[in-house]
C-alpha cells in the first residue's frame, strides 16, 4: 500500500533551476516514476509567452516561474471509447544558462499524458517552438560518453525502433521497424549502420555486472526518459543536445538573402566525407528522397550529372538551392526567406530519408 | 524528343548559356594572386552602348540607336570586352552572317561604358560558343573572312563546354583569334577548367540575363520567390490544404522589380548601372508569363489594364514539373509558344 505520494510533494514544492534534476533524481529513487525531457529551442528567449497558450484543445496556464524554471498546468481533452475526457497534468521548462533560446521541457506525468498532450502540444507551437535531432553518429558517442563516465559494465538495448533507408528500384524509401535484439551497444550501431539506417529511440539498461541500474530511453529527437540515473542522463544526453541546439540555431539564423544588406547568399554545407556521389545513380536516390519532403515543392533544374534543386517550404515559404556539383557535398543555398525551423527541417529531412552528413558553413573555394 | 524534354533542353541551354557568361567574365575579375574577385573590374550585360556616325546606320539602311552585348568587362587600364554567348547557333548557316554581322557592329568606337568617358582606348570582341558549333563557326568565319566578315579590333571565338571529372566545371578554349589580356590568351589556347563551384553563389542569385528565360523556368521563380514570398508572409497564413487555393494579390510590376533586383544580371551591375543599363528582365516577358498564368487557371487578372493578377495559390509537389507540363501541352510557332505570340523582337 503507497503511504505517502511523493509526486504530489514534489508538485508542491516550488523549484529552481540550479536543483531541479538532482530533485528529480531523488523523487525517482523515492517513487517508481520516469522523468522525460525534452530539449528544444525556442525563437523567444523567454517563458511567459507560454503561459495562457491554447493550441486546440489544449490550454496553458503558468504555475510559477523562478530562476529560469518555470511550471506549468496542462489542460486537455481526448476521446476514449468514444467519451470525452478532460484530463490534466504539469511539466516544467528550463531555459537553459547561457543558452537563452534553449529549453528543457520536463514531465513526471504519465506516458499518455505525454503522448496524448504535452508532445502534441510542444508540436503544435512549431516553428517557434523546434525540436531536434541527434544525428547517429553523436547518439553512439554520448551513449559510449554515458557508458565509460557513469562506469557502467554495459548497456543492454531492450527495445530499438529504428527506420532503415531502403531502396526499392530508384526509388528511396523508409522503412519502420520496432525490434528487441538485447544487443550491445557495438553490436547495435554496427547492424543499424550495415542496414543504412538510423535508431528513432533506444531503450537500454545501464548495468553493473548482472545488476541493473536503471532503464534509460534516448530518442533522435534527443528526448530522454529515464526511470533513474537522471542526472547522468542530463548531463550525458540533454546537455550536449542542448548545445547542438544553440549551436544550430546560430548557424541556421540569419541566412536569409533578404535578412542580409546586399542580398547575397550565404550558403550551408553538407559535406558526406566519402565520395558520396561518386555514382551518378546517387543523384537520383537524392532526388527521390528529397522528393519525400513533406509540405514542400521540390522542382529539378538539372539531374544529370550534376543536380540542382529549387525546393519551396509552403509551411513557411522558406525557399532554397540545392547543389551537388562535387563529388562529396551538399550544398543548401538559402533564398529570399529561409527560417530556422525550415532550415532545420530540410537538413533533418535530407539525414533522415537519405543520409547522415557533417554540416558545415560554407567556404568560397577562392578562400 | 517531345514537348516536355524540349523545354527541359531549352532550360539547360538557358542556364548553361549564363553560366557561361559568369564564367568568362570572371576570368578578367579574378586575381589570380590575391584569389579574390577585384573590385575595380566592372561587368555588365545588356548595356545600350552608342554607335559612332560611321554605323549609325546598319547595312539594310535603318538607324542603329544602340547595341547590347551580351557581355561587357571594362578594365581598370581604360580597355574593354565586348561578346555574344551562343549555346546553340541557327541549323541554316544562312542565318549565321546575321550573327557576325551582329558582332561587328561592336567593332566600332562605341559610346556609353560604364566610366566617366563612356568611351574606352580599346576593346575587344569575343563569340562564346558551345563546342558543338564552335568548329563549324569557327570554318564559317574563316572563309568569310575579308569577304563580308571583317573586324579591325581583335576579334576571338571561344569555346566551352560543361564536363565532369570527379567535380562539375565549364572549359573555356580559343579556337581562332585570342584576346588582347596575353596571359589569358595563352590559358585559353591551352583551355581553362573552371569549376562550376567556384560560381556557385552567383549561380544561386543570377539566374535571369539578357535573353527571354524558358517560360517553366520563369513561371517557377515566380511562384517560388514572388507568390509564394507573398502568400506566406500575409498575417494569419496557414499552409493551404491539398486541393486548398489561397488568393494572393500581384502586380506585374511587383514581379518585374522582385526578379529584377533580386535575381538578374543586375545583381552583378547595379553598383555602376545608369540610364543605359535597362531592366534586364523585360516587361513583356513578365506580361507573357502572367498572362500564361491566367491561360492554365492559376490566376486572373484583377483588372481590365492588366497591370495586377490574382494568383490561385497552391501546393505543388513540383513546381516546375507542373509548368513544364502545361507550356508543353501549347502549340509552338517558331521557337516560342503560340501563347506568346507578341514576342517583341529581342536576343535569344
Amino acid at each position: 500500500m503507497k503511504t505517502f505520494d511523493y509526486l504530489a510533494a514534489f508538485y508542491r514544492q516550488e523549484h529552481n533551476s540550479r536543483e531541479f534534476v538532482g530533485q528529480v533524481d531523488s523523487l525517482l529513487a523515492a517513487e517508481e516514476a520516469s522523468v522525460r525531457a525534452i530539449p528544444f529551442g525556442c525563437e523567444k528567449a523567454s517563458l511567459d509567452w507560454l503561459d495562457g497558450k491554447v493550441c486546440g484543445d489544449k490550454k496553458v496556464t503558468l504555475l510559477y516561474c523562478k530562476d529560469h524554471l518555470a511550471a506549468f498546468r496542462l489542460d486537455y481533452n481526448f476521446t476514449e471509447n468514444g467519451q470525452e475526457k478532460s484530463e490534466t497534468g504539469r511539466f516544467f521548462v528550463m531555459q537553459q544558462a547561457d543558452l537563452p533560446n534553449v529549453f528543457v521541457a520536463f514531465s513526471l506525468e504519465s506516458a499518455q499524458f505525454f503522448r496524448r498532450a504535452l508532445q502534441p502540444f510542444l508540436l503544435s507551437l512549431y516553428p517557434t517552438v523546434m525540436m531536434t535531432f541527434v544525428s547517429h553518429r553523436k547518439m553512439k558517442r554520448m551513449l559510449d560518453t554515458f557508458k565509460t563516465e557513469g562506469t557502467f559494465s554495459d548497456l543492454i538495448i531492450t527495445r530499438a525502433s529504428q527506420r532503415l533507408r531502403y531502396q526499392e528500384g530508384n526509388q528511396k524509401r523508409i522503412m519502420p521497424m520496432v525490434s528487441w535484439p538485447e544487443m550491445t551497444l557495438d553490436e547495435a550501431f554496427q547492424w543499424i549502420q550495415e542496414h543504412n539506417g538510423w535508431f528513432q529511440s533506444l531503450e537500454f539498461e545501464a548495468m553493473s555486472r548482472d545488476r541493473k541500474l536503471g532503464t534509460i530511453v534516448l530518442t533522435r529527437q534527443g528526448i530522454v526518459r529515464a526511470d533513474a540515473l537522471f542526472s547522468r542522463a542530463y548531463q550525458t544526453f540533454i546537455v550536449p543536445t542542448c548545445k547542438t541546439i544553440d549551436a544550430n540555431l546560430k548557424l541556421f539564423s540569419h541566412r536569409a538573402r533578404l535578412e542580409r544588406p546586399d542580398a547575397s547568399a550565404l550558403p550551408l554545407v553538407i559535406d558526406f566525407e566519402a565520395d558520396q556521389f561518386q555514382d551518378v545513380q546517387e543523384n537520383r536516390r537524392l532526388i527521390q528522397a528529397m522528393r519525400l519532403l513533406k509540405s514542400a515543392s521540390v522542382s529539378v533544374l538539372h539531374g544529370n550529372p550534376y543536380v540542382h534543386l529549387s525546393v519551396l517550404d509552403y509551411i513557411d515559404g522558406s525557399a532554397f538551392d540545392l547543389w551537388v556539383l562535387d563529388h562529396r557535398q551538399l550544398v543548401i543555398v538559402p533564398q529570399l526567406k529561409a527560417s530556422i525551423a525550415a532550415i532545420k527541417r530540410l537538413i533533418n529531412h535530407i539525414f533522415d530519408d537519405y543520409a547522415e552528413g557533417r554540416l558545415l558553413d560554407y567556404k568560397h573555394p577562392q578562400s | 524528343m517531345n514537348a516536355e524534354q524540349e523545354l527541359r533542353n531549352e532550360i539547360d541551354n538557358y542556364n548553361d548559356s549564363l553560366f557561361a557568361i559568369i564564367g568568362f567574365m570572371n576570368f578578367y575579375r579574378f586575381d589570380d594572386t590575391s584569389r579574390k574577385m577585384r573590385e575595380d573590374v566592372l561587368l555588365f550585360q545588356g548595356r545600350r552602348l552608342t554607335p559612332s556616325v560611321a554605323k549609325s546606320t546598319n547595312a539594310k539602311g535603318e538607324t542603329v540607336e544602340y547595341v547590347t552585348p551580351d557581355l561587357g568587362v571594362l578594365l581598370p587600364s581604360g580597355k574593354g570586352v565586348l561578346g555574344e554567348v551562343k549555346k546553340s547557333f541557327p541549323r541554316d548557316s544562312g542565318h549565321w552572317m546575321d550573327d557576325f554581322e551582329q558582332l561587328m557592329a561592336y567593332d566600332d568606337d562605341l559610346t556609353g561604358w560604364p566610366n566617366e568617358s563612356e568611351k574606352v582606348s580599346s576593346h575587344d570582341i569575343v563569340l562564346l560558343l558551345h563546342e558543338t558549333r564552335a568548329v563549324a563557326i569557327r570554318k564559317f568565319y574563316e572563309q568569310k573572312m575579308g569577304k563580308g566578315i571583317r573586324f579591325t579590333r581583335p576579334f576571338s571565338i571561344v569555346e566551352f563546354h560543361r564536363s565532369s571529372e570527379g567535380q562539375e566545371y565549364f572549359f573555356f578554349r580559343s579556337v581562332t583569334g585570342s584576346v588582347s589580356e596575353t596571359t589569358l590568351a595563352n590559358r585559353l589556347e591551352l583551355g581553362i577548367s573552371v569549376p562550376m563551384t567556384m560560381y556557385l553563389l552567383e549561380y544561386s542569385t543570377v539566374k535571369l540575363y539578357d535573353a527571354e528565360p524558358p517560360m517553366p523556368y520563369l513561371l517557377e521563380m515566380i511562384w517560388t520567390h514572388v507568390v509564394a514570398f507573398k502568400v506566406t508572409n500575409t498575417s494569419g497564413y496557414k499552409m493551404p490544404n491539398k486541393k486548398q487555393k489561397l488568393n494572393v494579390e500581384v502586380s506585374v510590376a511587383e514581379i518585374s522589380e522582385r526578379l529584377e533586383t533580386l535575381f538578374s544580371f543586375h545583381v552583378l551591375q547595379h553598383r555602376h548601372a545608369n540610364d543605359r543599363q535597362p531592366k534586364v528582365l523585360k516587361d513583356t516577358w513578365v506580361q507573357r508569363a502572367c498572362d500564361a498564368l491566367v491561360k492554365f487557371s492559376d490566376g486572373e487578372w484583377a483588372d481590365a489594364t492588366k497591370t495586377k493578377l490574382i494568383v490561385k495559390f497552391t501546393k505543388r509537389d513540383d513546381i516546375l514539373e507542373h509548368f513544364v507540363k502545361l507550356c508543353a501541352e501549347e502549340p509552338r510557332r517558331d521557337d516560342q509558344m503560340e501563347l506568346f505570340k507578341e514576342r517583341e523582337s529581342g536576343k535569344r
